[in-house]
């Protein structure tokens, strides 16, 4: 029925020929014909009466290209899964360029690439993978300060006892109003300004930091501000305008005190003690985290190193097209963008990015071939569970329905689906090796 | 008087009646001119075609009346000529069609 011929290329590359035997080209060949004979009309003949001859005739391009079609792919998933090899990418002659005849037997040849062979190495006891040991722990300044975000968050500002000079750290009201010749300037006013001395933000192009440290409330400041001759408002270019700052209260941050008080106060604790260990244990949950995420790299990088094999130049550009594109998206996200870029510029743009990507890039290709290797060799697979799970995970992550999420990966089609599943295939044969390694202290 | 044969046979007919009749026997069809007989398409067939001729039956084939609103009109009359030729003489019209 079908010879085939395979010829190495490279290390990673295939040359599949494929030989479709007569036969079966001129079944094809009815077949489409038959199906042809159905829909067309020729004058002369009733519709699906026309014999075969006359359609040949006029239809015969039409037919061979359509036989070419139906007969290329069907073959050459058969030749794929006969030949025993995992393509990750296809080149197949295009299809327009091929003739085929009745009565000849048809060939072709596709060019694959495949996935390399990987050698795997001892990630199991007895030969596991060694890990660092991570010894942080949560200490009593983490807790601690922690605590201290906590009230600064549930601060009340008060005014401050009366007297109090206004130094760093302390609020002041100020009331300021610009003058030029002794006449208010149109919108240089602002009042009941709530200012953090020692923050250093500008109130209405001003710096006034220093103006008010040391004064008290009720004081009046004036300070005077020369507008350059650039200045936009002829009004006001080249003219000194003279602020007038009237402090029209202090306030201090009133921190809650550290009590089982405050502890209710920032939910359902009784006890201050209650709070702590909460936070405690919060806090042990993100380190350990932390730590399980050091591991995994670890466990990641060393898999890398262990490793040597080719990768396919294929994947690795693909790979690199993927994150330029997401990186162009996110630049153009952040910036606001106008879409009406530079071509040029854009193009140069990709350039540079596709160089600075590539050896993340190729990494991120070893580990996933790397990873799929064992989790073949482990038959770690996905099940419905996991994705359910995983779904569900995303959905608290983004704080979104169950349903929405589901309908993203749905909306996605196959190819996302497909994405998905080898992600959790990934982290799973991931989580396998990790749970093998050993963690030496 | 001898005509170009391509002013007698206008053109090859091909239909499923004439399809049918081919299977039958060995036969050919053609639109020619209206004026033509019998013994000028034999010899026209012969001298274009390279084949040799059985018998020539011919026909007049009426135009059909054809109506546009209150005008009635006629579509133009022609003669079809079924030419069988001898044992073993073939024409592939299908190839010329």
């Amino acid at each position: 029925m079908m010879k085939l011929d395979i010829s190495e290329l490279g290390p990673m590359k295939r040359a599949i020929k494929i030989e479709i035997s007569e036969e079966a080209v001129n079944q094809e060949f009815d077949k489409v014909y038959q199906e042809l004979k159905r829909q067309v009309k020729i004058p002369g003949f009733r519709p699906g009466k026309a014999p075969v001859k006359v359609l040949e005739q006029r239809y015969s391009n039409a037919v061979a290209q359509d036989v070419v079609q139906r007969l290329v792919p069907d073959y050459y998933q058969r030749a794929v899964q006969e030949a025993g090899v995992t393509p990750v990418f296809v080149d197949i002659p295009p299809i327009e360029r091929m003739k085929i005849e009745r009565n000849t037997a048809f060939t072709f040849t596709a060019t694959v690439d495949i996935k390399p062979t990987i050698e795997l190495r001892d990630y199991r006891p007895p030969n596991p993978i060694s890990l660092k040991i991570d010894n942080r722990t949560v200490t009593d300044e983490q807790c601690q300060g922690a605590l201290e975000t906590l009230r600064e968050k549930h601060a009340r500002v008060d005014a401050a006892p009366a007297g109090t000079l206004l130094a760093d750290g302390l609020y002041a009201v100020v009331n300021i109003e610009g003058l030029l010749d002794g006449k208010p300037v149109e919108g240089a006013q602002k009042d009941g300004h709530l200012y953090k001395v020692g923050s250093n933000e500008p109130v209405l192009g001003l710096e006034i930091d220093e103006a008010l440290v040391g004064k008290q409330d009720g004081d009046v400041v004036e300070l005077s501000q020369v507008y350059p001759s650039s200045h936009p408002d002829q009004n006001l270019s080249g003219q000194t305008v003279v602020f007038r700052m009237t402090i029209a209260g202090i306030k201090q941050k009133q921190l809650p005190e550290a009590d089982d008080e405050f502890a209710k106060d920032c939910g359902s604790y009784e006890t201050l003690a209650a709070l702590q260990e909460t936070i405690q244990t919060q806090l042990e949950a993100i380190l350990k985290r932390d730590k399980e995420d050091g591991y995994k790299n670890q466990v990641i990088e060393r898999l890398l190193t262990m490793h040597y094999f080719d990768i396919p130049d294929v994947l690795i550009d693909r790979e690199v097209q993927a994150m330029v594109r997401q990186r162009l998206m996110e630049e153009h996200q952040k910036r606001g963008g106008t879409g009406l870029e530079d071509h040029i510029q854009l193009e140069e743009n990709v350039k540079r990015l596709k160089e600075e990507l590539l050896p993340e890039a190729k990494r991120r290709v070893k580990l996933a071939l790397i990873l799929e290797s064992i989790a073949e060799k482990e038959q770690v697979t996905v099940e419905e569970e996991d994705v359910q799970e995983e779904i569900a995970r995303l959905a608290q992550n983004l704080k979104l329905p169950v349903e929405d999420i589901h309908r993203m990966v749905q909306a996605g089609g196959d190819e996302s689906r497909r994405e998905f599943r080898d992600r959790l295939l990934s982290e799973k044969a991931l989580q396998l090796v990790y749970r093998f390694s050993v963690i030496q202290g | 008087m001898n005509r170009d044969p391509f002013d007698i046979l206008i053109k090859p007919l091909l239909s499923e009646k004439i399809t049918n009749l081919r299977d039958r026997s060995n036969c050919v069809a053609f639109k020619v001119s209206l004026d033509a007989n019998r013994i000028e398409i034999r010899r026209a067939v012969e001298s274009a075609l390279k084949v040799k001729v059985e018998s020539v039956n011919v026909m007049n084939v009426l135009g059909k009346r054809k109506r546009q609103g209150r005008f009635l009109g006629r579509r133009a009359s022609w003669k079809k000529a079924i030419i069988t030729l001898k044992e073993g003489e073939k024409l592939d019209l299908y190839e010329s069609a």
